[in-house]
Order: C-alpha cells, then structure tokens, then sequence
C-alpha cells in the first residue's frame, strides 16, 4: 500500500507580518520560517498511523519549496518516510487554487507506483480555505473524503471516520482515494526521534519539476493587514475578588445572553 | 450598463445550510443585485424524500427562485450536490446566456461545492469570501489569508465566476422587500452513486453552535477536562452552547465540530463568554462583530480584552466555580 501525503506548510503564525505586505515578502516569510500547519501535522500522524498498523504501507511525502533546502523537508523526513520531495510551485500564487491543484495532481501522476491514498490537510497552506484539497481529489479523479479523522484500510476500500456538519460517521470509500484531513486529538503529530532527526539532517531532497503550463484565472489586485477589530468603548473591567467578579457575570449572562 | 458586462448572480442553496446563513447570503446577494442591476435567480437544491420545501423570504431585490428536485437525490453528499448544482446551472431556464457569479453558503460543504462547480466548468474560484463586488465584466473578491492576518483582494474577468459569501451586511430597514418568482425545476440527470455512510452515535448532548444565542467558550488557559466540564455546566445552566479554541480541539477537551475560528465554525450569538482564550485573529474570524464578547482571562493584557464588552482579570478556577454557584441560585431564588 502506498500512501501519499500532500503537505504545504505554512509561515509560523506567531511571527510579525512584514511590514510592507506583498506576495514575494510573504513567500520570504513562509520560505523562512516553515511550520506544518495543524492540519499537514493531523494528514501525516494519520499516514503514520496506517503503518504503524501494517509496517508494509510506504509513505511518500511531496511538499511544495522553493528549494531542496527548505527545513520542511527536513522536518518531514524526520518521521522516518520512505520517499520526501520538494514540488516546485512557486510560479503559481497560493491563492489560485485551481492551479495549485492542477500542479499537486500533475506531481502525483509523476510518482512510480502511483499511490493508492492520498491524504491532505483539510487547509492546504496558508491562502486555502479548503478549495485547493476538493479539486486535487477531482483532477485527480479519486474517490474523496473531507474532515477525516481516521482511516482503516480493508483490501480496495477504506473506512474513514469524518465529521459531517455536527455528526461524525463512518464513510466506505473504494482505492484509490483522496482524504482531507482534520486536526484532532487522535491525530495529533509524534515527535520524531532523535536518531531520525539526524538522519534527516544529512538528507538530499529531489524536486518534481512541473512543466506543463499551470491555468491561472484570477489575479491579486491587492494584499493588505487585515484591518484590526475594535471597540467604540474600552472594556469594562469587572471590579473586586473572584466572588464580585462572577455575580457581575452571572448577572451580565443572565440579562443579555439567556437562551431561553 | 450594457449588456455585455452584466452578470447574472445565481445564489445555489444547499439542503445540508444553517436557516441564518441563508439568509443573510440571500440579502447579500439581492443588495448586489439590486446594487449593479444584476438579474438574481436562486437554486435551491432539495432531495426526493425531502418533503419541506424551503420557504422563500422576501428579498429587497427582484428574484427568480428555482426549486430543484431530484428524486435520485437521496443521499447529501457534496459531490451529489455539486453534479446536481451543475445540471440546474446547465438548464435551459438558466442557460448561462451571460456572465454568471455563483454564490454558495459558507462552511465546508458550500466551498467544496463551489470548488467542484468551478473545476468542472472551467471557472473561477474565488474561494470563502467576506465581500464580493461587480466592476463592469469582472468580479472582485476580497477575503482573508494567513489564518485571518491578511486580506487578499482577486479579480477575475472569467465568464463563470464561484465563491461562497459570508455576508455580515443586513438589508436596509427601508428597503422594500418583495417576494421572489417561485418555480419548480425537475432533474433527472444522473447523480454519483451513493456510498456506504453509517452515523456514530453522538455522545455530545449540548446544543450545536448553529443559531446558538449565548457560547461558552474555552482556550487552552482551561488545562484540561476538568475545567471544561465547568463550561459545559455553565452552558447548560444558560441554554447555551458550548464551544473551544484549535488548542482545544486539539488536545482532545471539545470536538472538532465545536471549534471556533479562521478554520472552524463561524458564531454569531448574542454573547459570547470566552474563558482562558487569548483572543487571536484566527480564533475571533469565527465570531461575529456584532456579538458582544465577555472575557475571563488571568493575564491583563490579553488582546481578547480589547475586544470585549465586559472582562474580569483573574483564575477561571476561582471565578468559574463562583460563578456557576451564582447561576444556580439564581435559578433557585422564587421569582
Ligand atoms: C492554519 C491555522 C488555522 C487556525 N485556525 C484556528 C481556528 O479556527 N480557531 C482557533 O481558535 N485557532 C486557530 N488557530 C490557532 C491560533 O493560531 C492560536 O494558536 C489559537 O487561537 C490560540 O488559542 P487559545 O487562545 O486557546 O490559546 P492561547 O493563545 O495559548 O491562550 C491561552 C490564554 O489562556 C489564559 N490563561 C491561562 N491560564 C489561565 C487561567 N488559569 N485562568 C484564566 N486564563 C488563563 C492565558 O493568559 C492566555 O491568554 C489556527 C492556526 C493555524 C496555524
């Protein structure tokens, strides 16, 4: 069984937007400070976990970078994969979803053996709302899945359990399929181990190099600092000791918010 | 406006969307409409066993509303939904003789929609927007990137344009609200076939954050289970429902369906308490402006009290259990 996962990465959210914000200082920032955003994390820990079940499942992983020295890489391999490749996507902007799909969906076809599961965060990178993974599951052709949370394989078929609005069920789909991946308790990501990370850390990456050309219909006319939410009035800071404090509460709730 | 760069705006509803949402993507889209003369028409997707059909509000703009019905339609999947949504968009009554916008409901079943409707048409995505306008031929969409700290603005000239709007703007008091032309619009064409689906049973008895009046809220400040089952009693002492940062999720003290935020639900209550959340971007993008937020937090400069109405600086583990005793007897005092 081979398992193919799809991961982005994001820029750390904890660090400061640059100042003059525009796509090349963004992809700078992304470029030099990767994380795994928590749903890449919930899409790996969920392939690590199908061969922890069956130790003959291979897992490849593709990551879109701008070279073969991005510490995603390393980070990825460090979890000990079969395969890791960087993607060169960086012609096409992250907020062309279809392009982007159009690329991921070119770079699987690339892979020998063609994988039979495909997991992807349900957010792939940090312009996607979720767009980008519905469309490489249908340029793809696959059998696809959002917001799964675990999977089970069963000979051609996988059992995945995923959320559906407020419910959780249980979907039947045929191989070769796609799954988005949800951030969970169950799929929170290891820690590689310390041998693996030294490993990783002598590592050379190939890159899958797309030329075919990329479709692109929309264009950035504009990036800007989201505008920053305020209030009219400051806030009313509750006065007096734990006991003061919570019978303004109570009184505050039971006045505006009572669902009755 | 000539002809030529008039767009027609379709909004598709799907069966599986919140009452409110609807509603205010409605009158978001009639207010377009009525704004760029754009003639607006409604589909709104409804299976053959489903037997309520939707009620259509009155809109402040002249609209077409389309019931759709397909008796094969039995199961909602999103991919059922987007071939379903594809052949209402194919038919003659709505043959693309112009340009179209198509609106769908925000969430995660709306966006793949609108993903699948543009991958397959050769259109546009222009993914979960907050605001769309028309500028002659092209279509401008602004949303966010970057977990809420960026907005992008797109612009795309395609002929078929998609995004899914979540619209805070509500129709004008004074505008005059008329009732849209009703007509019903048979499918048959064929639908994927429906895979094997089981629900789990649910052990989660709260009431789910859809339409919810009040939220009691928890970040990772709440440490673990014991300091969320003191929320999920206050919740309940309230009617309210009970929701969670990512953090949260992640460690396992809400379910995923709970989580608030860029990623998770967006809340518009009345009032939303948040306890031991710190108040980042992506979590308040889930929660609306016009909801009042109060917040308990033990560090004074949380960003979550510049955001909030009323703010008690302090331990949830001293004030949530004062509170709590608070609400009971109130509840037990005679009226
Ligand atoms: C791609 C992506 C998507 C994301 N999507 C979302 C999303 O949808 N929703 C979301 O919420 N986050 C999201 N995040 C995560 C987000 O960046 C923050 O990590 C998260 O919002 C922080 O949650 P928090 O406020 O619970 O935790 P923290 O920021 O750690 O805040 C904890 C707060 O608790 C307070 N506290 C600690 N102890 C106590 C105590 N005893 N009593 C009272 N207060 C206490 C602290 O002072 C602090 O302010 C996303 C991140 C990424 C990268």
């Amino acid at each position: 069984m081979n398992i193919l996962v799809l991961l982005c990465g994001i820029a750390d959210p904890k660090l400061p937007l640059p100042r003059d914000i525009n796509a090349l200082a963004l992809d700078s920032l992304r470029a030099a400070h990767p994380l795994l955003s928590p749903f890449d994390e919930a899409a790996l820990e969920l392939a690590l976990k199908l061969r922890d079940a069956d130790p003959t499942v291979h897992i490849t992983a593709v990551v879109p970078v701008s070279s073969t020295t991005d510490p995603l890489l390393r980070t990825v391999a460090s979890l000990r994969l079969d395969q890791t490749f960087g993607l060169d996507i960086q012609h096409i902007p992250s907020w062309n979803s279809l392009g982007v799909a159009h690329a991921c969906a070119a770079a699987v076809s690339t892979l020998d053996p063609l994988p039979s599961l495909v997991l992807i965060g349900r957010e792939f990178g940090d312009c996607d709302d979720g767009t980008t993974t519905a469309c490489i599951a249908q340029a793809l052709g696959m059998a696809y899945s959002k917001l799964v949370f675990s999977i089970a394989i069963e000979n051609v078929h996988i059992h995945a359990v995923r959320q559906n609005g407020a419910r959780q069920e249980r979907v039947r789909l045929p191989l070769p399929a796609v799954a988005s991946v949800t951030n969970d308790a169950r799929s929170k990501l290891r820690h590689p181990l310390l041998k693996n990370v030294m490993v990783a850390k002598k590592m050379t990456f190939k890159m899958i190099d797309l030329s075919e050309p990329i479709p692109g219909n929309v264009q950035l006319t504009a990036l800007a600092a989201a505008p920053v939410r305020t209030r009219a009035t400051t806030c009313r800071m509750l006065p007096g000791n734990a006991q003061m404090q919570a019978n303004v509460l109570a009184e505050l709730l039971l006045a505006h918010g009572s669902a009755r | 406006m000539s002809m030529s760069s008039m767009r027609r705006i379709v909004v598709v509803l799907l069966p599986t969307q919140d009452a409110a949402e609807q509603h205010s993507l409605l009158n978001a889209a009639a207010a377009m409409s009525s704004d760029h003369h754009c003639p607006l028409d409604i589909v709104a997707l409804r299976g053959g066993t489903q037997v309520d059909v939707t009620p259509a509000p009155d809109l402040p703009a002249h609209a077409t509303w389309w019931d759709v019905v397909h008796d094969g339609l039995v199961q909602l999947s999103t991919d059922s939904l987007a071939e379903l949504a594809a052949q209402a968009l194919a038919a003659a009554q709505l043959a693309p003789t112009m340009p179209r916008l198509v609106l769908l409901p925000p969430g995660p079943d709306g966006i793949e929609v609108a993903a699948l409707l543009a991958w397959r048409m050769d259109g546009a995505a222009l993914g979960q927007c907050m605001k769309l306008e028309i500028d002659g031929a092209a279509v401008i969409g602004h949303r966010a990137g970057h977990g809420g700290r960026i907005m992008l603005t797109l612009r795309t000239q395609q002929a078929q344009c998609f995004a899914t709007l979540r619209a805070e703007t509500r129709p004008e008091r004074s505008a005059l609200c008329i009732a849209p032309d009703r007509h019903a619009l048979a499918l048959s064409g064929t639908l994927p076939e429906a895979c094997d689906v089981t629900s789990i049973e649910q052990t989660d008895a709260l009431p789910s954050l859809e339409g919810a009046k009040l939220i009691v809220s928890g970040g990772r400040g709440m440490q673990g289970d014991e300091g969320f089952g003191l929320l999920r009693d206050i919740a309940q002492r309230l009617n309210g429902a009970l929701g969670g940062s990512l953090p949260t999720v992640d460690a396992g003290w809400i379910p995923v369906a709970r989580q608030i935020g860029q990623s998770g639900k967006f809340v518009s209550p009345r009032i939303y308490l948040a306890v031991g959340i710190s108040g980042t971007l992506q979590h308040l993008a889930g929660i609306s402006s016009e909801t009042t937020i109060i917040a308990v937090n033990k560090d004074p400069d949380a960003p979550i009290f510049s955001v909030a109405e009323a703010g008690a600086v302090g331990d949830w583990r001293e004030i949530l259990p004062a509170l709590l005793d608070r609400l009971e007897s109130t509840a037990a005092e005679p009226a």
